[in-house]
């Protein structure tokens, strides 16, 4: 059995395809012409097993309309009709166009065997008629098959999944497979992203208008004895006299941590659900806010928290060696409360938040507190560099146009 | 013994190729468009290139009678006496389509296609020149095949009521034609095709596929691939693609994007095309459904959209009209919204070929852009007007295939009696047809494509 018998035998009769004569020339890279030569003979040897549909090509007969044109009438037809088209026609011709394993009425079956058997360019080479044009260039990458590998851009290994300032990097991390996280580097305790477990982080340099250190070391006082309220937080601001001043740097970042729910690491809250931790430790820090209000309403514009001497002389040193730095600025929230009477009291409650601001942002932050701090070193127990200094700016007057706005009291602070 | 299949070679075209000596029309619009412009400029500078032809014609017709005597200026006219005048036809209908009208019926653009007649029993025809217009009346008018846009000279007397009686019209007439480099020796084909209409649904048919099999040469016998191998050129005329019109106050939604279907029919059409392109050199033009321009001369669809087809180097995407030149034989076409509109203006139940005919008498194939063909607002030139008569000038997108000769009328005429082979392609999609035009006899042959179901064959 040849290779055109084994083929047709296999994919007409076994697989029931419809198998063109542009098919069957691609597959066995055959002339076109021995093609359909190949389907008459399996035709005519297996009749009773298949069907056959002919390409009759012929002239029409002129009709008494003497305005129609002359006409070709190139027609695909099944057996039945060939005869009745031939006879209708003159200098008739055909041959087979396909084979298939039944009759085929519907002719969207032809053309997806049609599009099953390929282009007529693959087939060049094949074709009974030679192109008379030549390719003068090769398919545009988009429509090549295999699409090109985009290069991979070192980027996307730098920087995590969800940029935070480039969309193009979200994309990109949406297209490709997400790359691990960055290790967190062991040396850098003030990332805030890769904080070291074993490490105590120093306590946050808070630096504000108040007095808070003693009340500061009071609540730290009251919370160290009540375990079941301690925090990570709690914890590195009850050590922030024991740590060294290298450590002053991280303290910043733990001081916020408080605040936030997953990177809270410390054994010490398995007493608490992780949910409830976290609502803990802002109580505590709403807490130590309010007093510190308190004590802001009663010392308005005079004596300030110095910070420890320790974050103040790291401050400078914090600004200066990283580029971002987390503090804090004081904020007025409202705070609905129940009265003895039960009935819901709304006060306007002193609170701090949390910010970043850049390295060339503290540097004149710094610098500015700093001089500030050298002028009021003995009044000032715990001032928040960039606050005080924005306040000192917005009592003074205009600061120079270096310093930006930090807290948004300062446009509402008491003159 | 099996018969050794031999292989043709597909005659060649002569160093004159599609684009070389096509350059006798330009439709391409240069330069930044604007939209601002009146279109009134394009009139008159209609009016102005057609006037010394017309007038030329018109001292050739009537010249030599001592009665007659040509007014120079529309609103001069006065009197009994017989002269002709020479200005623009405009026919003032109400069944001619307003623009107010489509803006209401739709949120947008508005298919500019009207059904029904423009020249209704109210149609008033005037005759309209720099100085002002004229009313004509007359059997004449009734006789005549005009429509809105054409240049013509009308011979007659001022009647009581201030218009203008026609007893006889006359108009610019055939330019010169070129002659042929060289006599073609054998015969060799220019296939016209038109009206593919691809749908979303169907991009593409049975007989499309048979269609490019052979134009290819792998369709038939020996003797239909010896044919095909006869081809020298394949001109589409325009009608690639049906896109969906977009429902009565839709608003796109760039998120949603609408158009991932149309730009894969786009494709699946390039790389249809190509096939046929591989084989044999290939133009290209646009239709009224193509995504190109709506108005005329619709420019060269965007060559994003054949990124299969411009790989070979007989593939070309031309404008809509088109000029070609194959084998020193020329060519000029359109994809047949020229004379579709003309149609509106017949009262004598003329063909599109007739039509067309006439078209090239007035020396003009889109007079009536723009008053109901759409079209850009030329101000220094109107790319319509007949430079010199081509030999072949064909129609696409016509209900079936005919062909005549464009002879010199009304004593019209170029210099040397020029005459052009007018012919009209059918719409594949809906007789599976297209043409064949033998350059060397100017035979024109209809090839019809089709597929009968064993239905049909029972009946």
């Amino acid at each position: 059995m040849s290779n055109a018998e084994e083929l047709l035998n296999v994919l007409v009769l076994q697989e029931s395809q419809i198998v063109t004569y542009r098919r069957l020339s691609r597959e066995l890279s055959v002339h076109v012409n021995t093609a359909k030569e190949l389907l008459a003979d399996f035709y005519n040897a297996n009749r009773d097993k298949c069907h056959a549909t002919y390409l009759v090509t012929g002239t029409k007969r002129p009709s008494s309309n003497s305005d129609e044109i002359v006409g070709i009438q190139i027609m695909l037809i099944s057996e039945a009709g060939l005869t009745a088209l031939q006879s209708e026609l003159d200098n008739a011709a055909c041959h087979v166009y396909s084979l298939e394993y039944r009759l085929v009425e519907d002719a969207n079956a032809f053309v997806m065997a049609n599009i099953q058997a390929g282009c007529n360019r693959d087939i060049a080479e094949l074709s009974a008629v030679q192109s008379s044009v030549s390719q003068i260039a090769s398919a545009p990458a988009y429509l090549q098959k295999e699409p090109p590998k985009a290069p991979v851009s070192n980027s996307i290994d730098k920087k995590p999944i969800i940029g935070e300032d480039d969309d193009g990097d979200f994309e990109s991390g949406l297209s490709t497979p997400p790359p691990p996280p960055p290790p967190p580097k062991a040396k850098d305790v003030r990332s805030f992203f890769g904080r070291v477990p074993e490490k105590k982080p120093a306590l946050a340099t808070m630096k504000s208008d108040v007095d808070m250190a003693p009340v500061l070391k009071t609540e730290l006082q009251h919370k160290e004895s009540q375990q079941t309220e301690q925090s990570d937080g709690d914890f590195d601001m009850q050590s922030v006299n024991d740590e060294s001043p290298n450590d002053e740097g991280s303290r910043v970042e733990d001081m916020f941590d408080d605040e936030d729910t997953g990177n809270n690491s410390n054994s010490n809250n398995s007493n608490n659900d992780s949910g409830n931790a976290s609502p803990i430790k802002r109580k505590a820090i709403v807490d130590l806010d309010v007093e510190m209000a308190e004590s802001d309403e009663e010392d308005s514009n005079q004596a300030q928290n110095p910070p420890p001497e320790a974050a103040l002389s790291n401050s400078g040193a914090q600004a200066s060696t990283k580029h971002r730095v987390r503090k804090r600025r004081k904020v007025s929230t409202i705070k609905h409360t129940k009265n003895k009477r039960g009935m819901l009291v709304s006060q306007i409650v002193d609170g701090w938040e949390s910010y970043s601001e850049s390295e060339s942002d503290t540097s004149h932050g710094s610098g500015a507190a700093a001089v500030k701090l050298e002028n009021k070193k003995d009044n000032f127990q715990n001032i928040h560099p960039s606050a005080g200094g924005i306040k000192q700016q917005s009592s003074s007057g205009k600061a120079k146009g270096a310093v930006p706005q930090r807290s948004i009291l300062s446009f509402f602070g008491k003159k | 013994m099996a018969k050794t299949p031999q292989t043709v070679q597909r005659k060649k075209q002569s160093e004159c190729d599609a684009r070389n000596g096509a350059d006798f029309q330009t439709f391409k619009i240069g330069g930044k468009r604007t939209y601002m412009q009146q279109f009134n400029e394009l009139y008159y500078t209609r009016l102005s290139a057609l006037k010394p032809f017309v007038l030329e014609q018109a001292q050739q017709r009537w010249g030599g009678r001592s009665d007659v005597h040509h007014t120079a200026k529309v609103l001069n006219v006065e009197g009994p006496t017989l002269t002709y005048i020479i200005g623009t036809l405009f026919i003032d209908s109400n069944a001619k389509p307003s623009t107010l009208h489509m803006a209401e019926r739709t949120h947008w653009i508005a298919d500019a296609e009207e059904s029904g007649k423009y020249r209704d029993e109210t149609a008033v025809v005037h005759l309209e020149d720099e100085s002002g217009r004229i009313g004509l009346t007359g059997s004449e008018l009734s006789k005549a095949t005009i429509a809105s846009g054409v240049v013509a000279a009308v011979l007659g007397a001022e009647t009581p009521d201030g218009r203008f009686d026609v007893a006889e019209m006359c108009f610019a007439g055939m330019p010169d034609q070129p002659e042929l480099p060289r006599e073609i020796a054998d015969d060799r084909f220019v296939a016209f095709v038109s009206g593919f209409n691809a749908t979303i649904e169907r991009p593409l048919t049975l007989e499309m596929q048979l269609l490019a099999e052979y134009l290819a040469g792998n369709l038939g016998s020996e003797q239909t691939q010896r044919e095909s191998a006869q081809i020298v050129q394949v001109v589409v005329a325009g009608g690639l693609v049906e896109l969906p019109t977009p429902p009565l106050g839709h608003t796109e939604d760039p998120k949603a994007n609408d158009r991932l279907a149309s730009a894969k029919l786009v494709s699946q059409i390039d790389e249809y095309l190509a096939d046929i392109a591989s084989s044999v050199p290939l133009v290209v033009m646009p239709g009224r459904g193509d995504p190109t321009d709506v108005s005329m001369p619709q420019q060269p669809m965007n060559p994003g959209m054949f990124a299969q087809c411009r790989q070979y180097s007989g593939f070309l995407s031309t404008t809509n009209p088109a000029s070609l030149a194959v084998d020193g034989v020329t060519l000029l076409g359109t994809a047949g919204q020229n004379v579709d509109d003309l149609k509106h203006y017949t009262i004598n139940g003329e063909s599109a070929c007739e039509l067309a005919a006439r078209s090239l008498q007035w020396r003009h194939i889109a007079p009536t852009a723009p008053d109901t063909l759409w079209c850009y607002p030329f101000t220094t030139s109107d790319p319509f007007i007949l430079r010199q008569a081509p030999h072949v000038y064909f129609v696409g997108n016509q209900q079936r295939a005919s062909a005549a000769w464009a002879p010199d009328v009304h004593g019209g005429g170029g210099s040397g009696g020029a005459r052009t082979r007018v012919v009209t392609v059918p719409t594949f999609r809906d007789n599976y047809e297209i043409a064949l035009l033998n350059l060397r006899t100017m035979e024109y042959t209809s090839v019809c494509i089709g597929a009968k179901s064993a239905s049909t064959d029972a009946q």
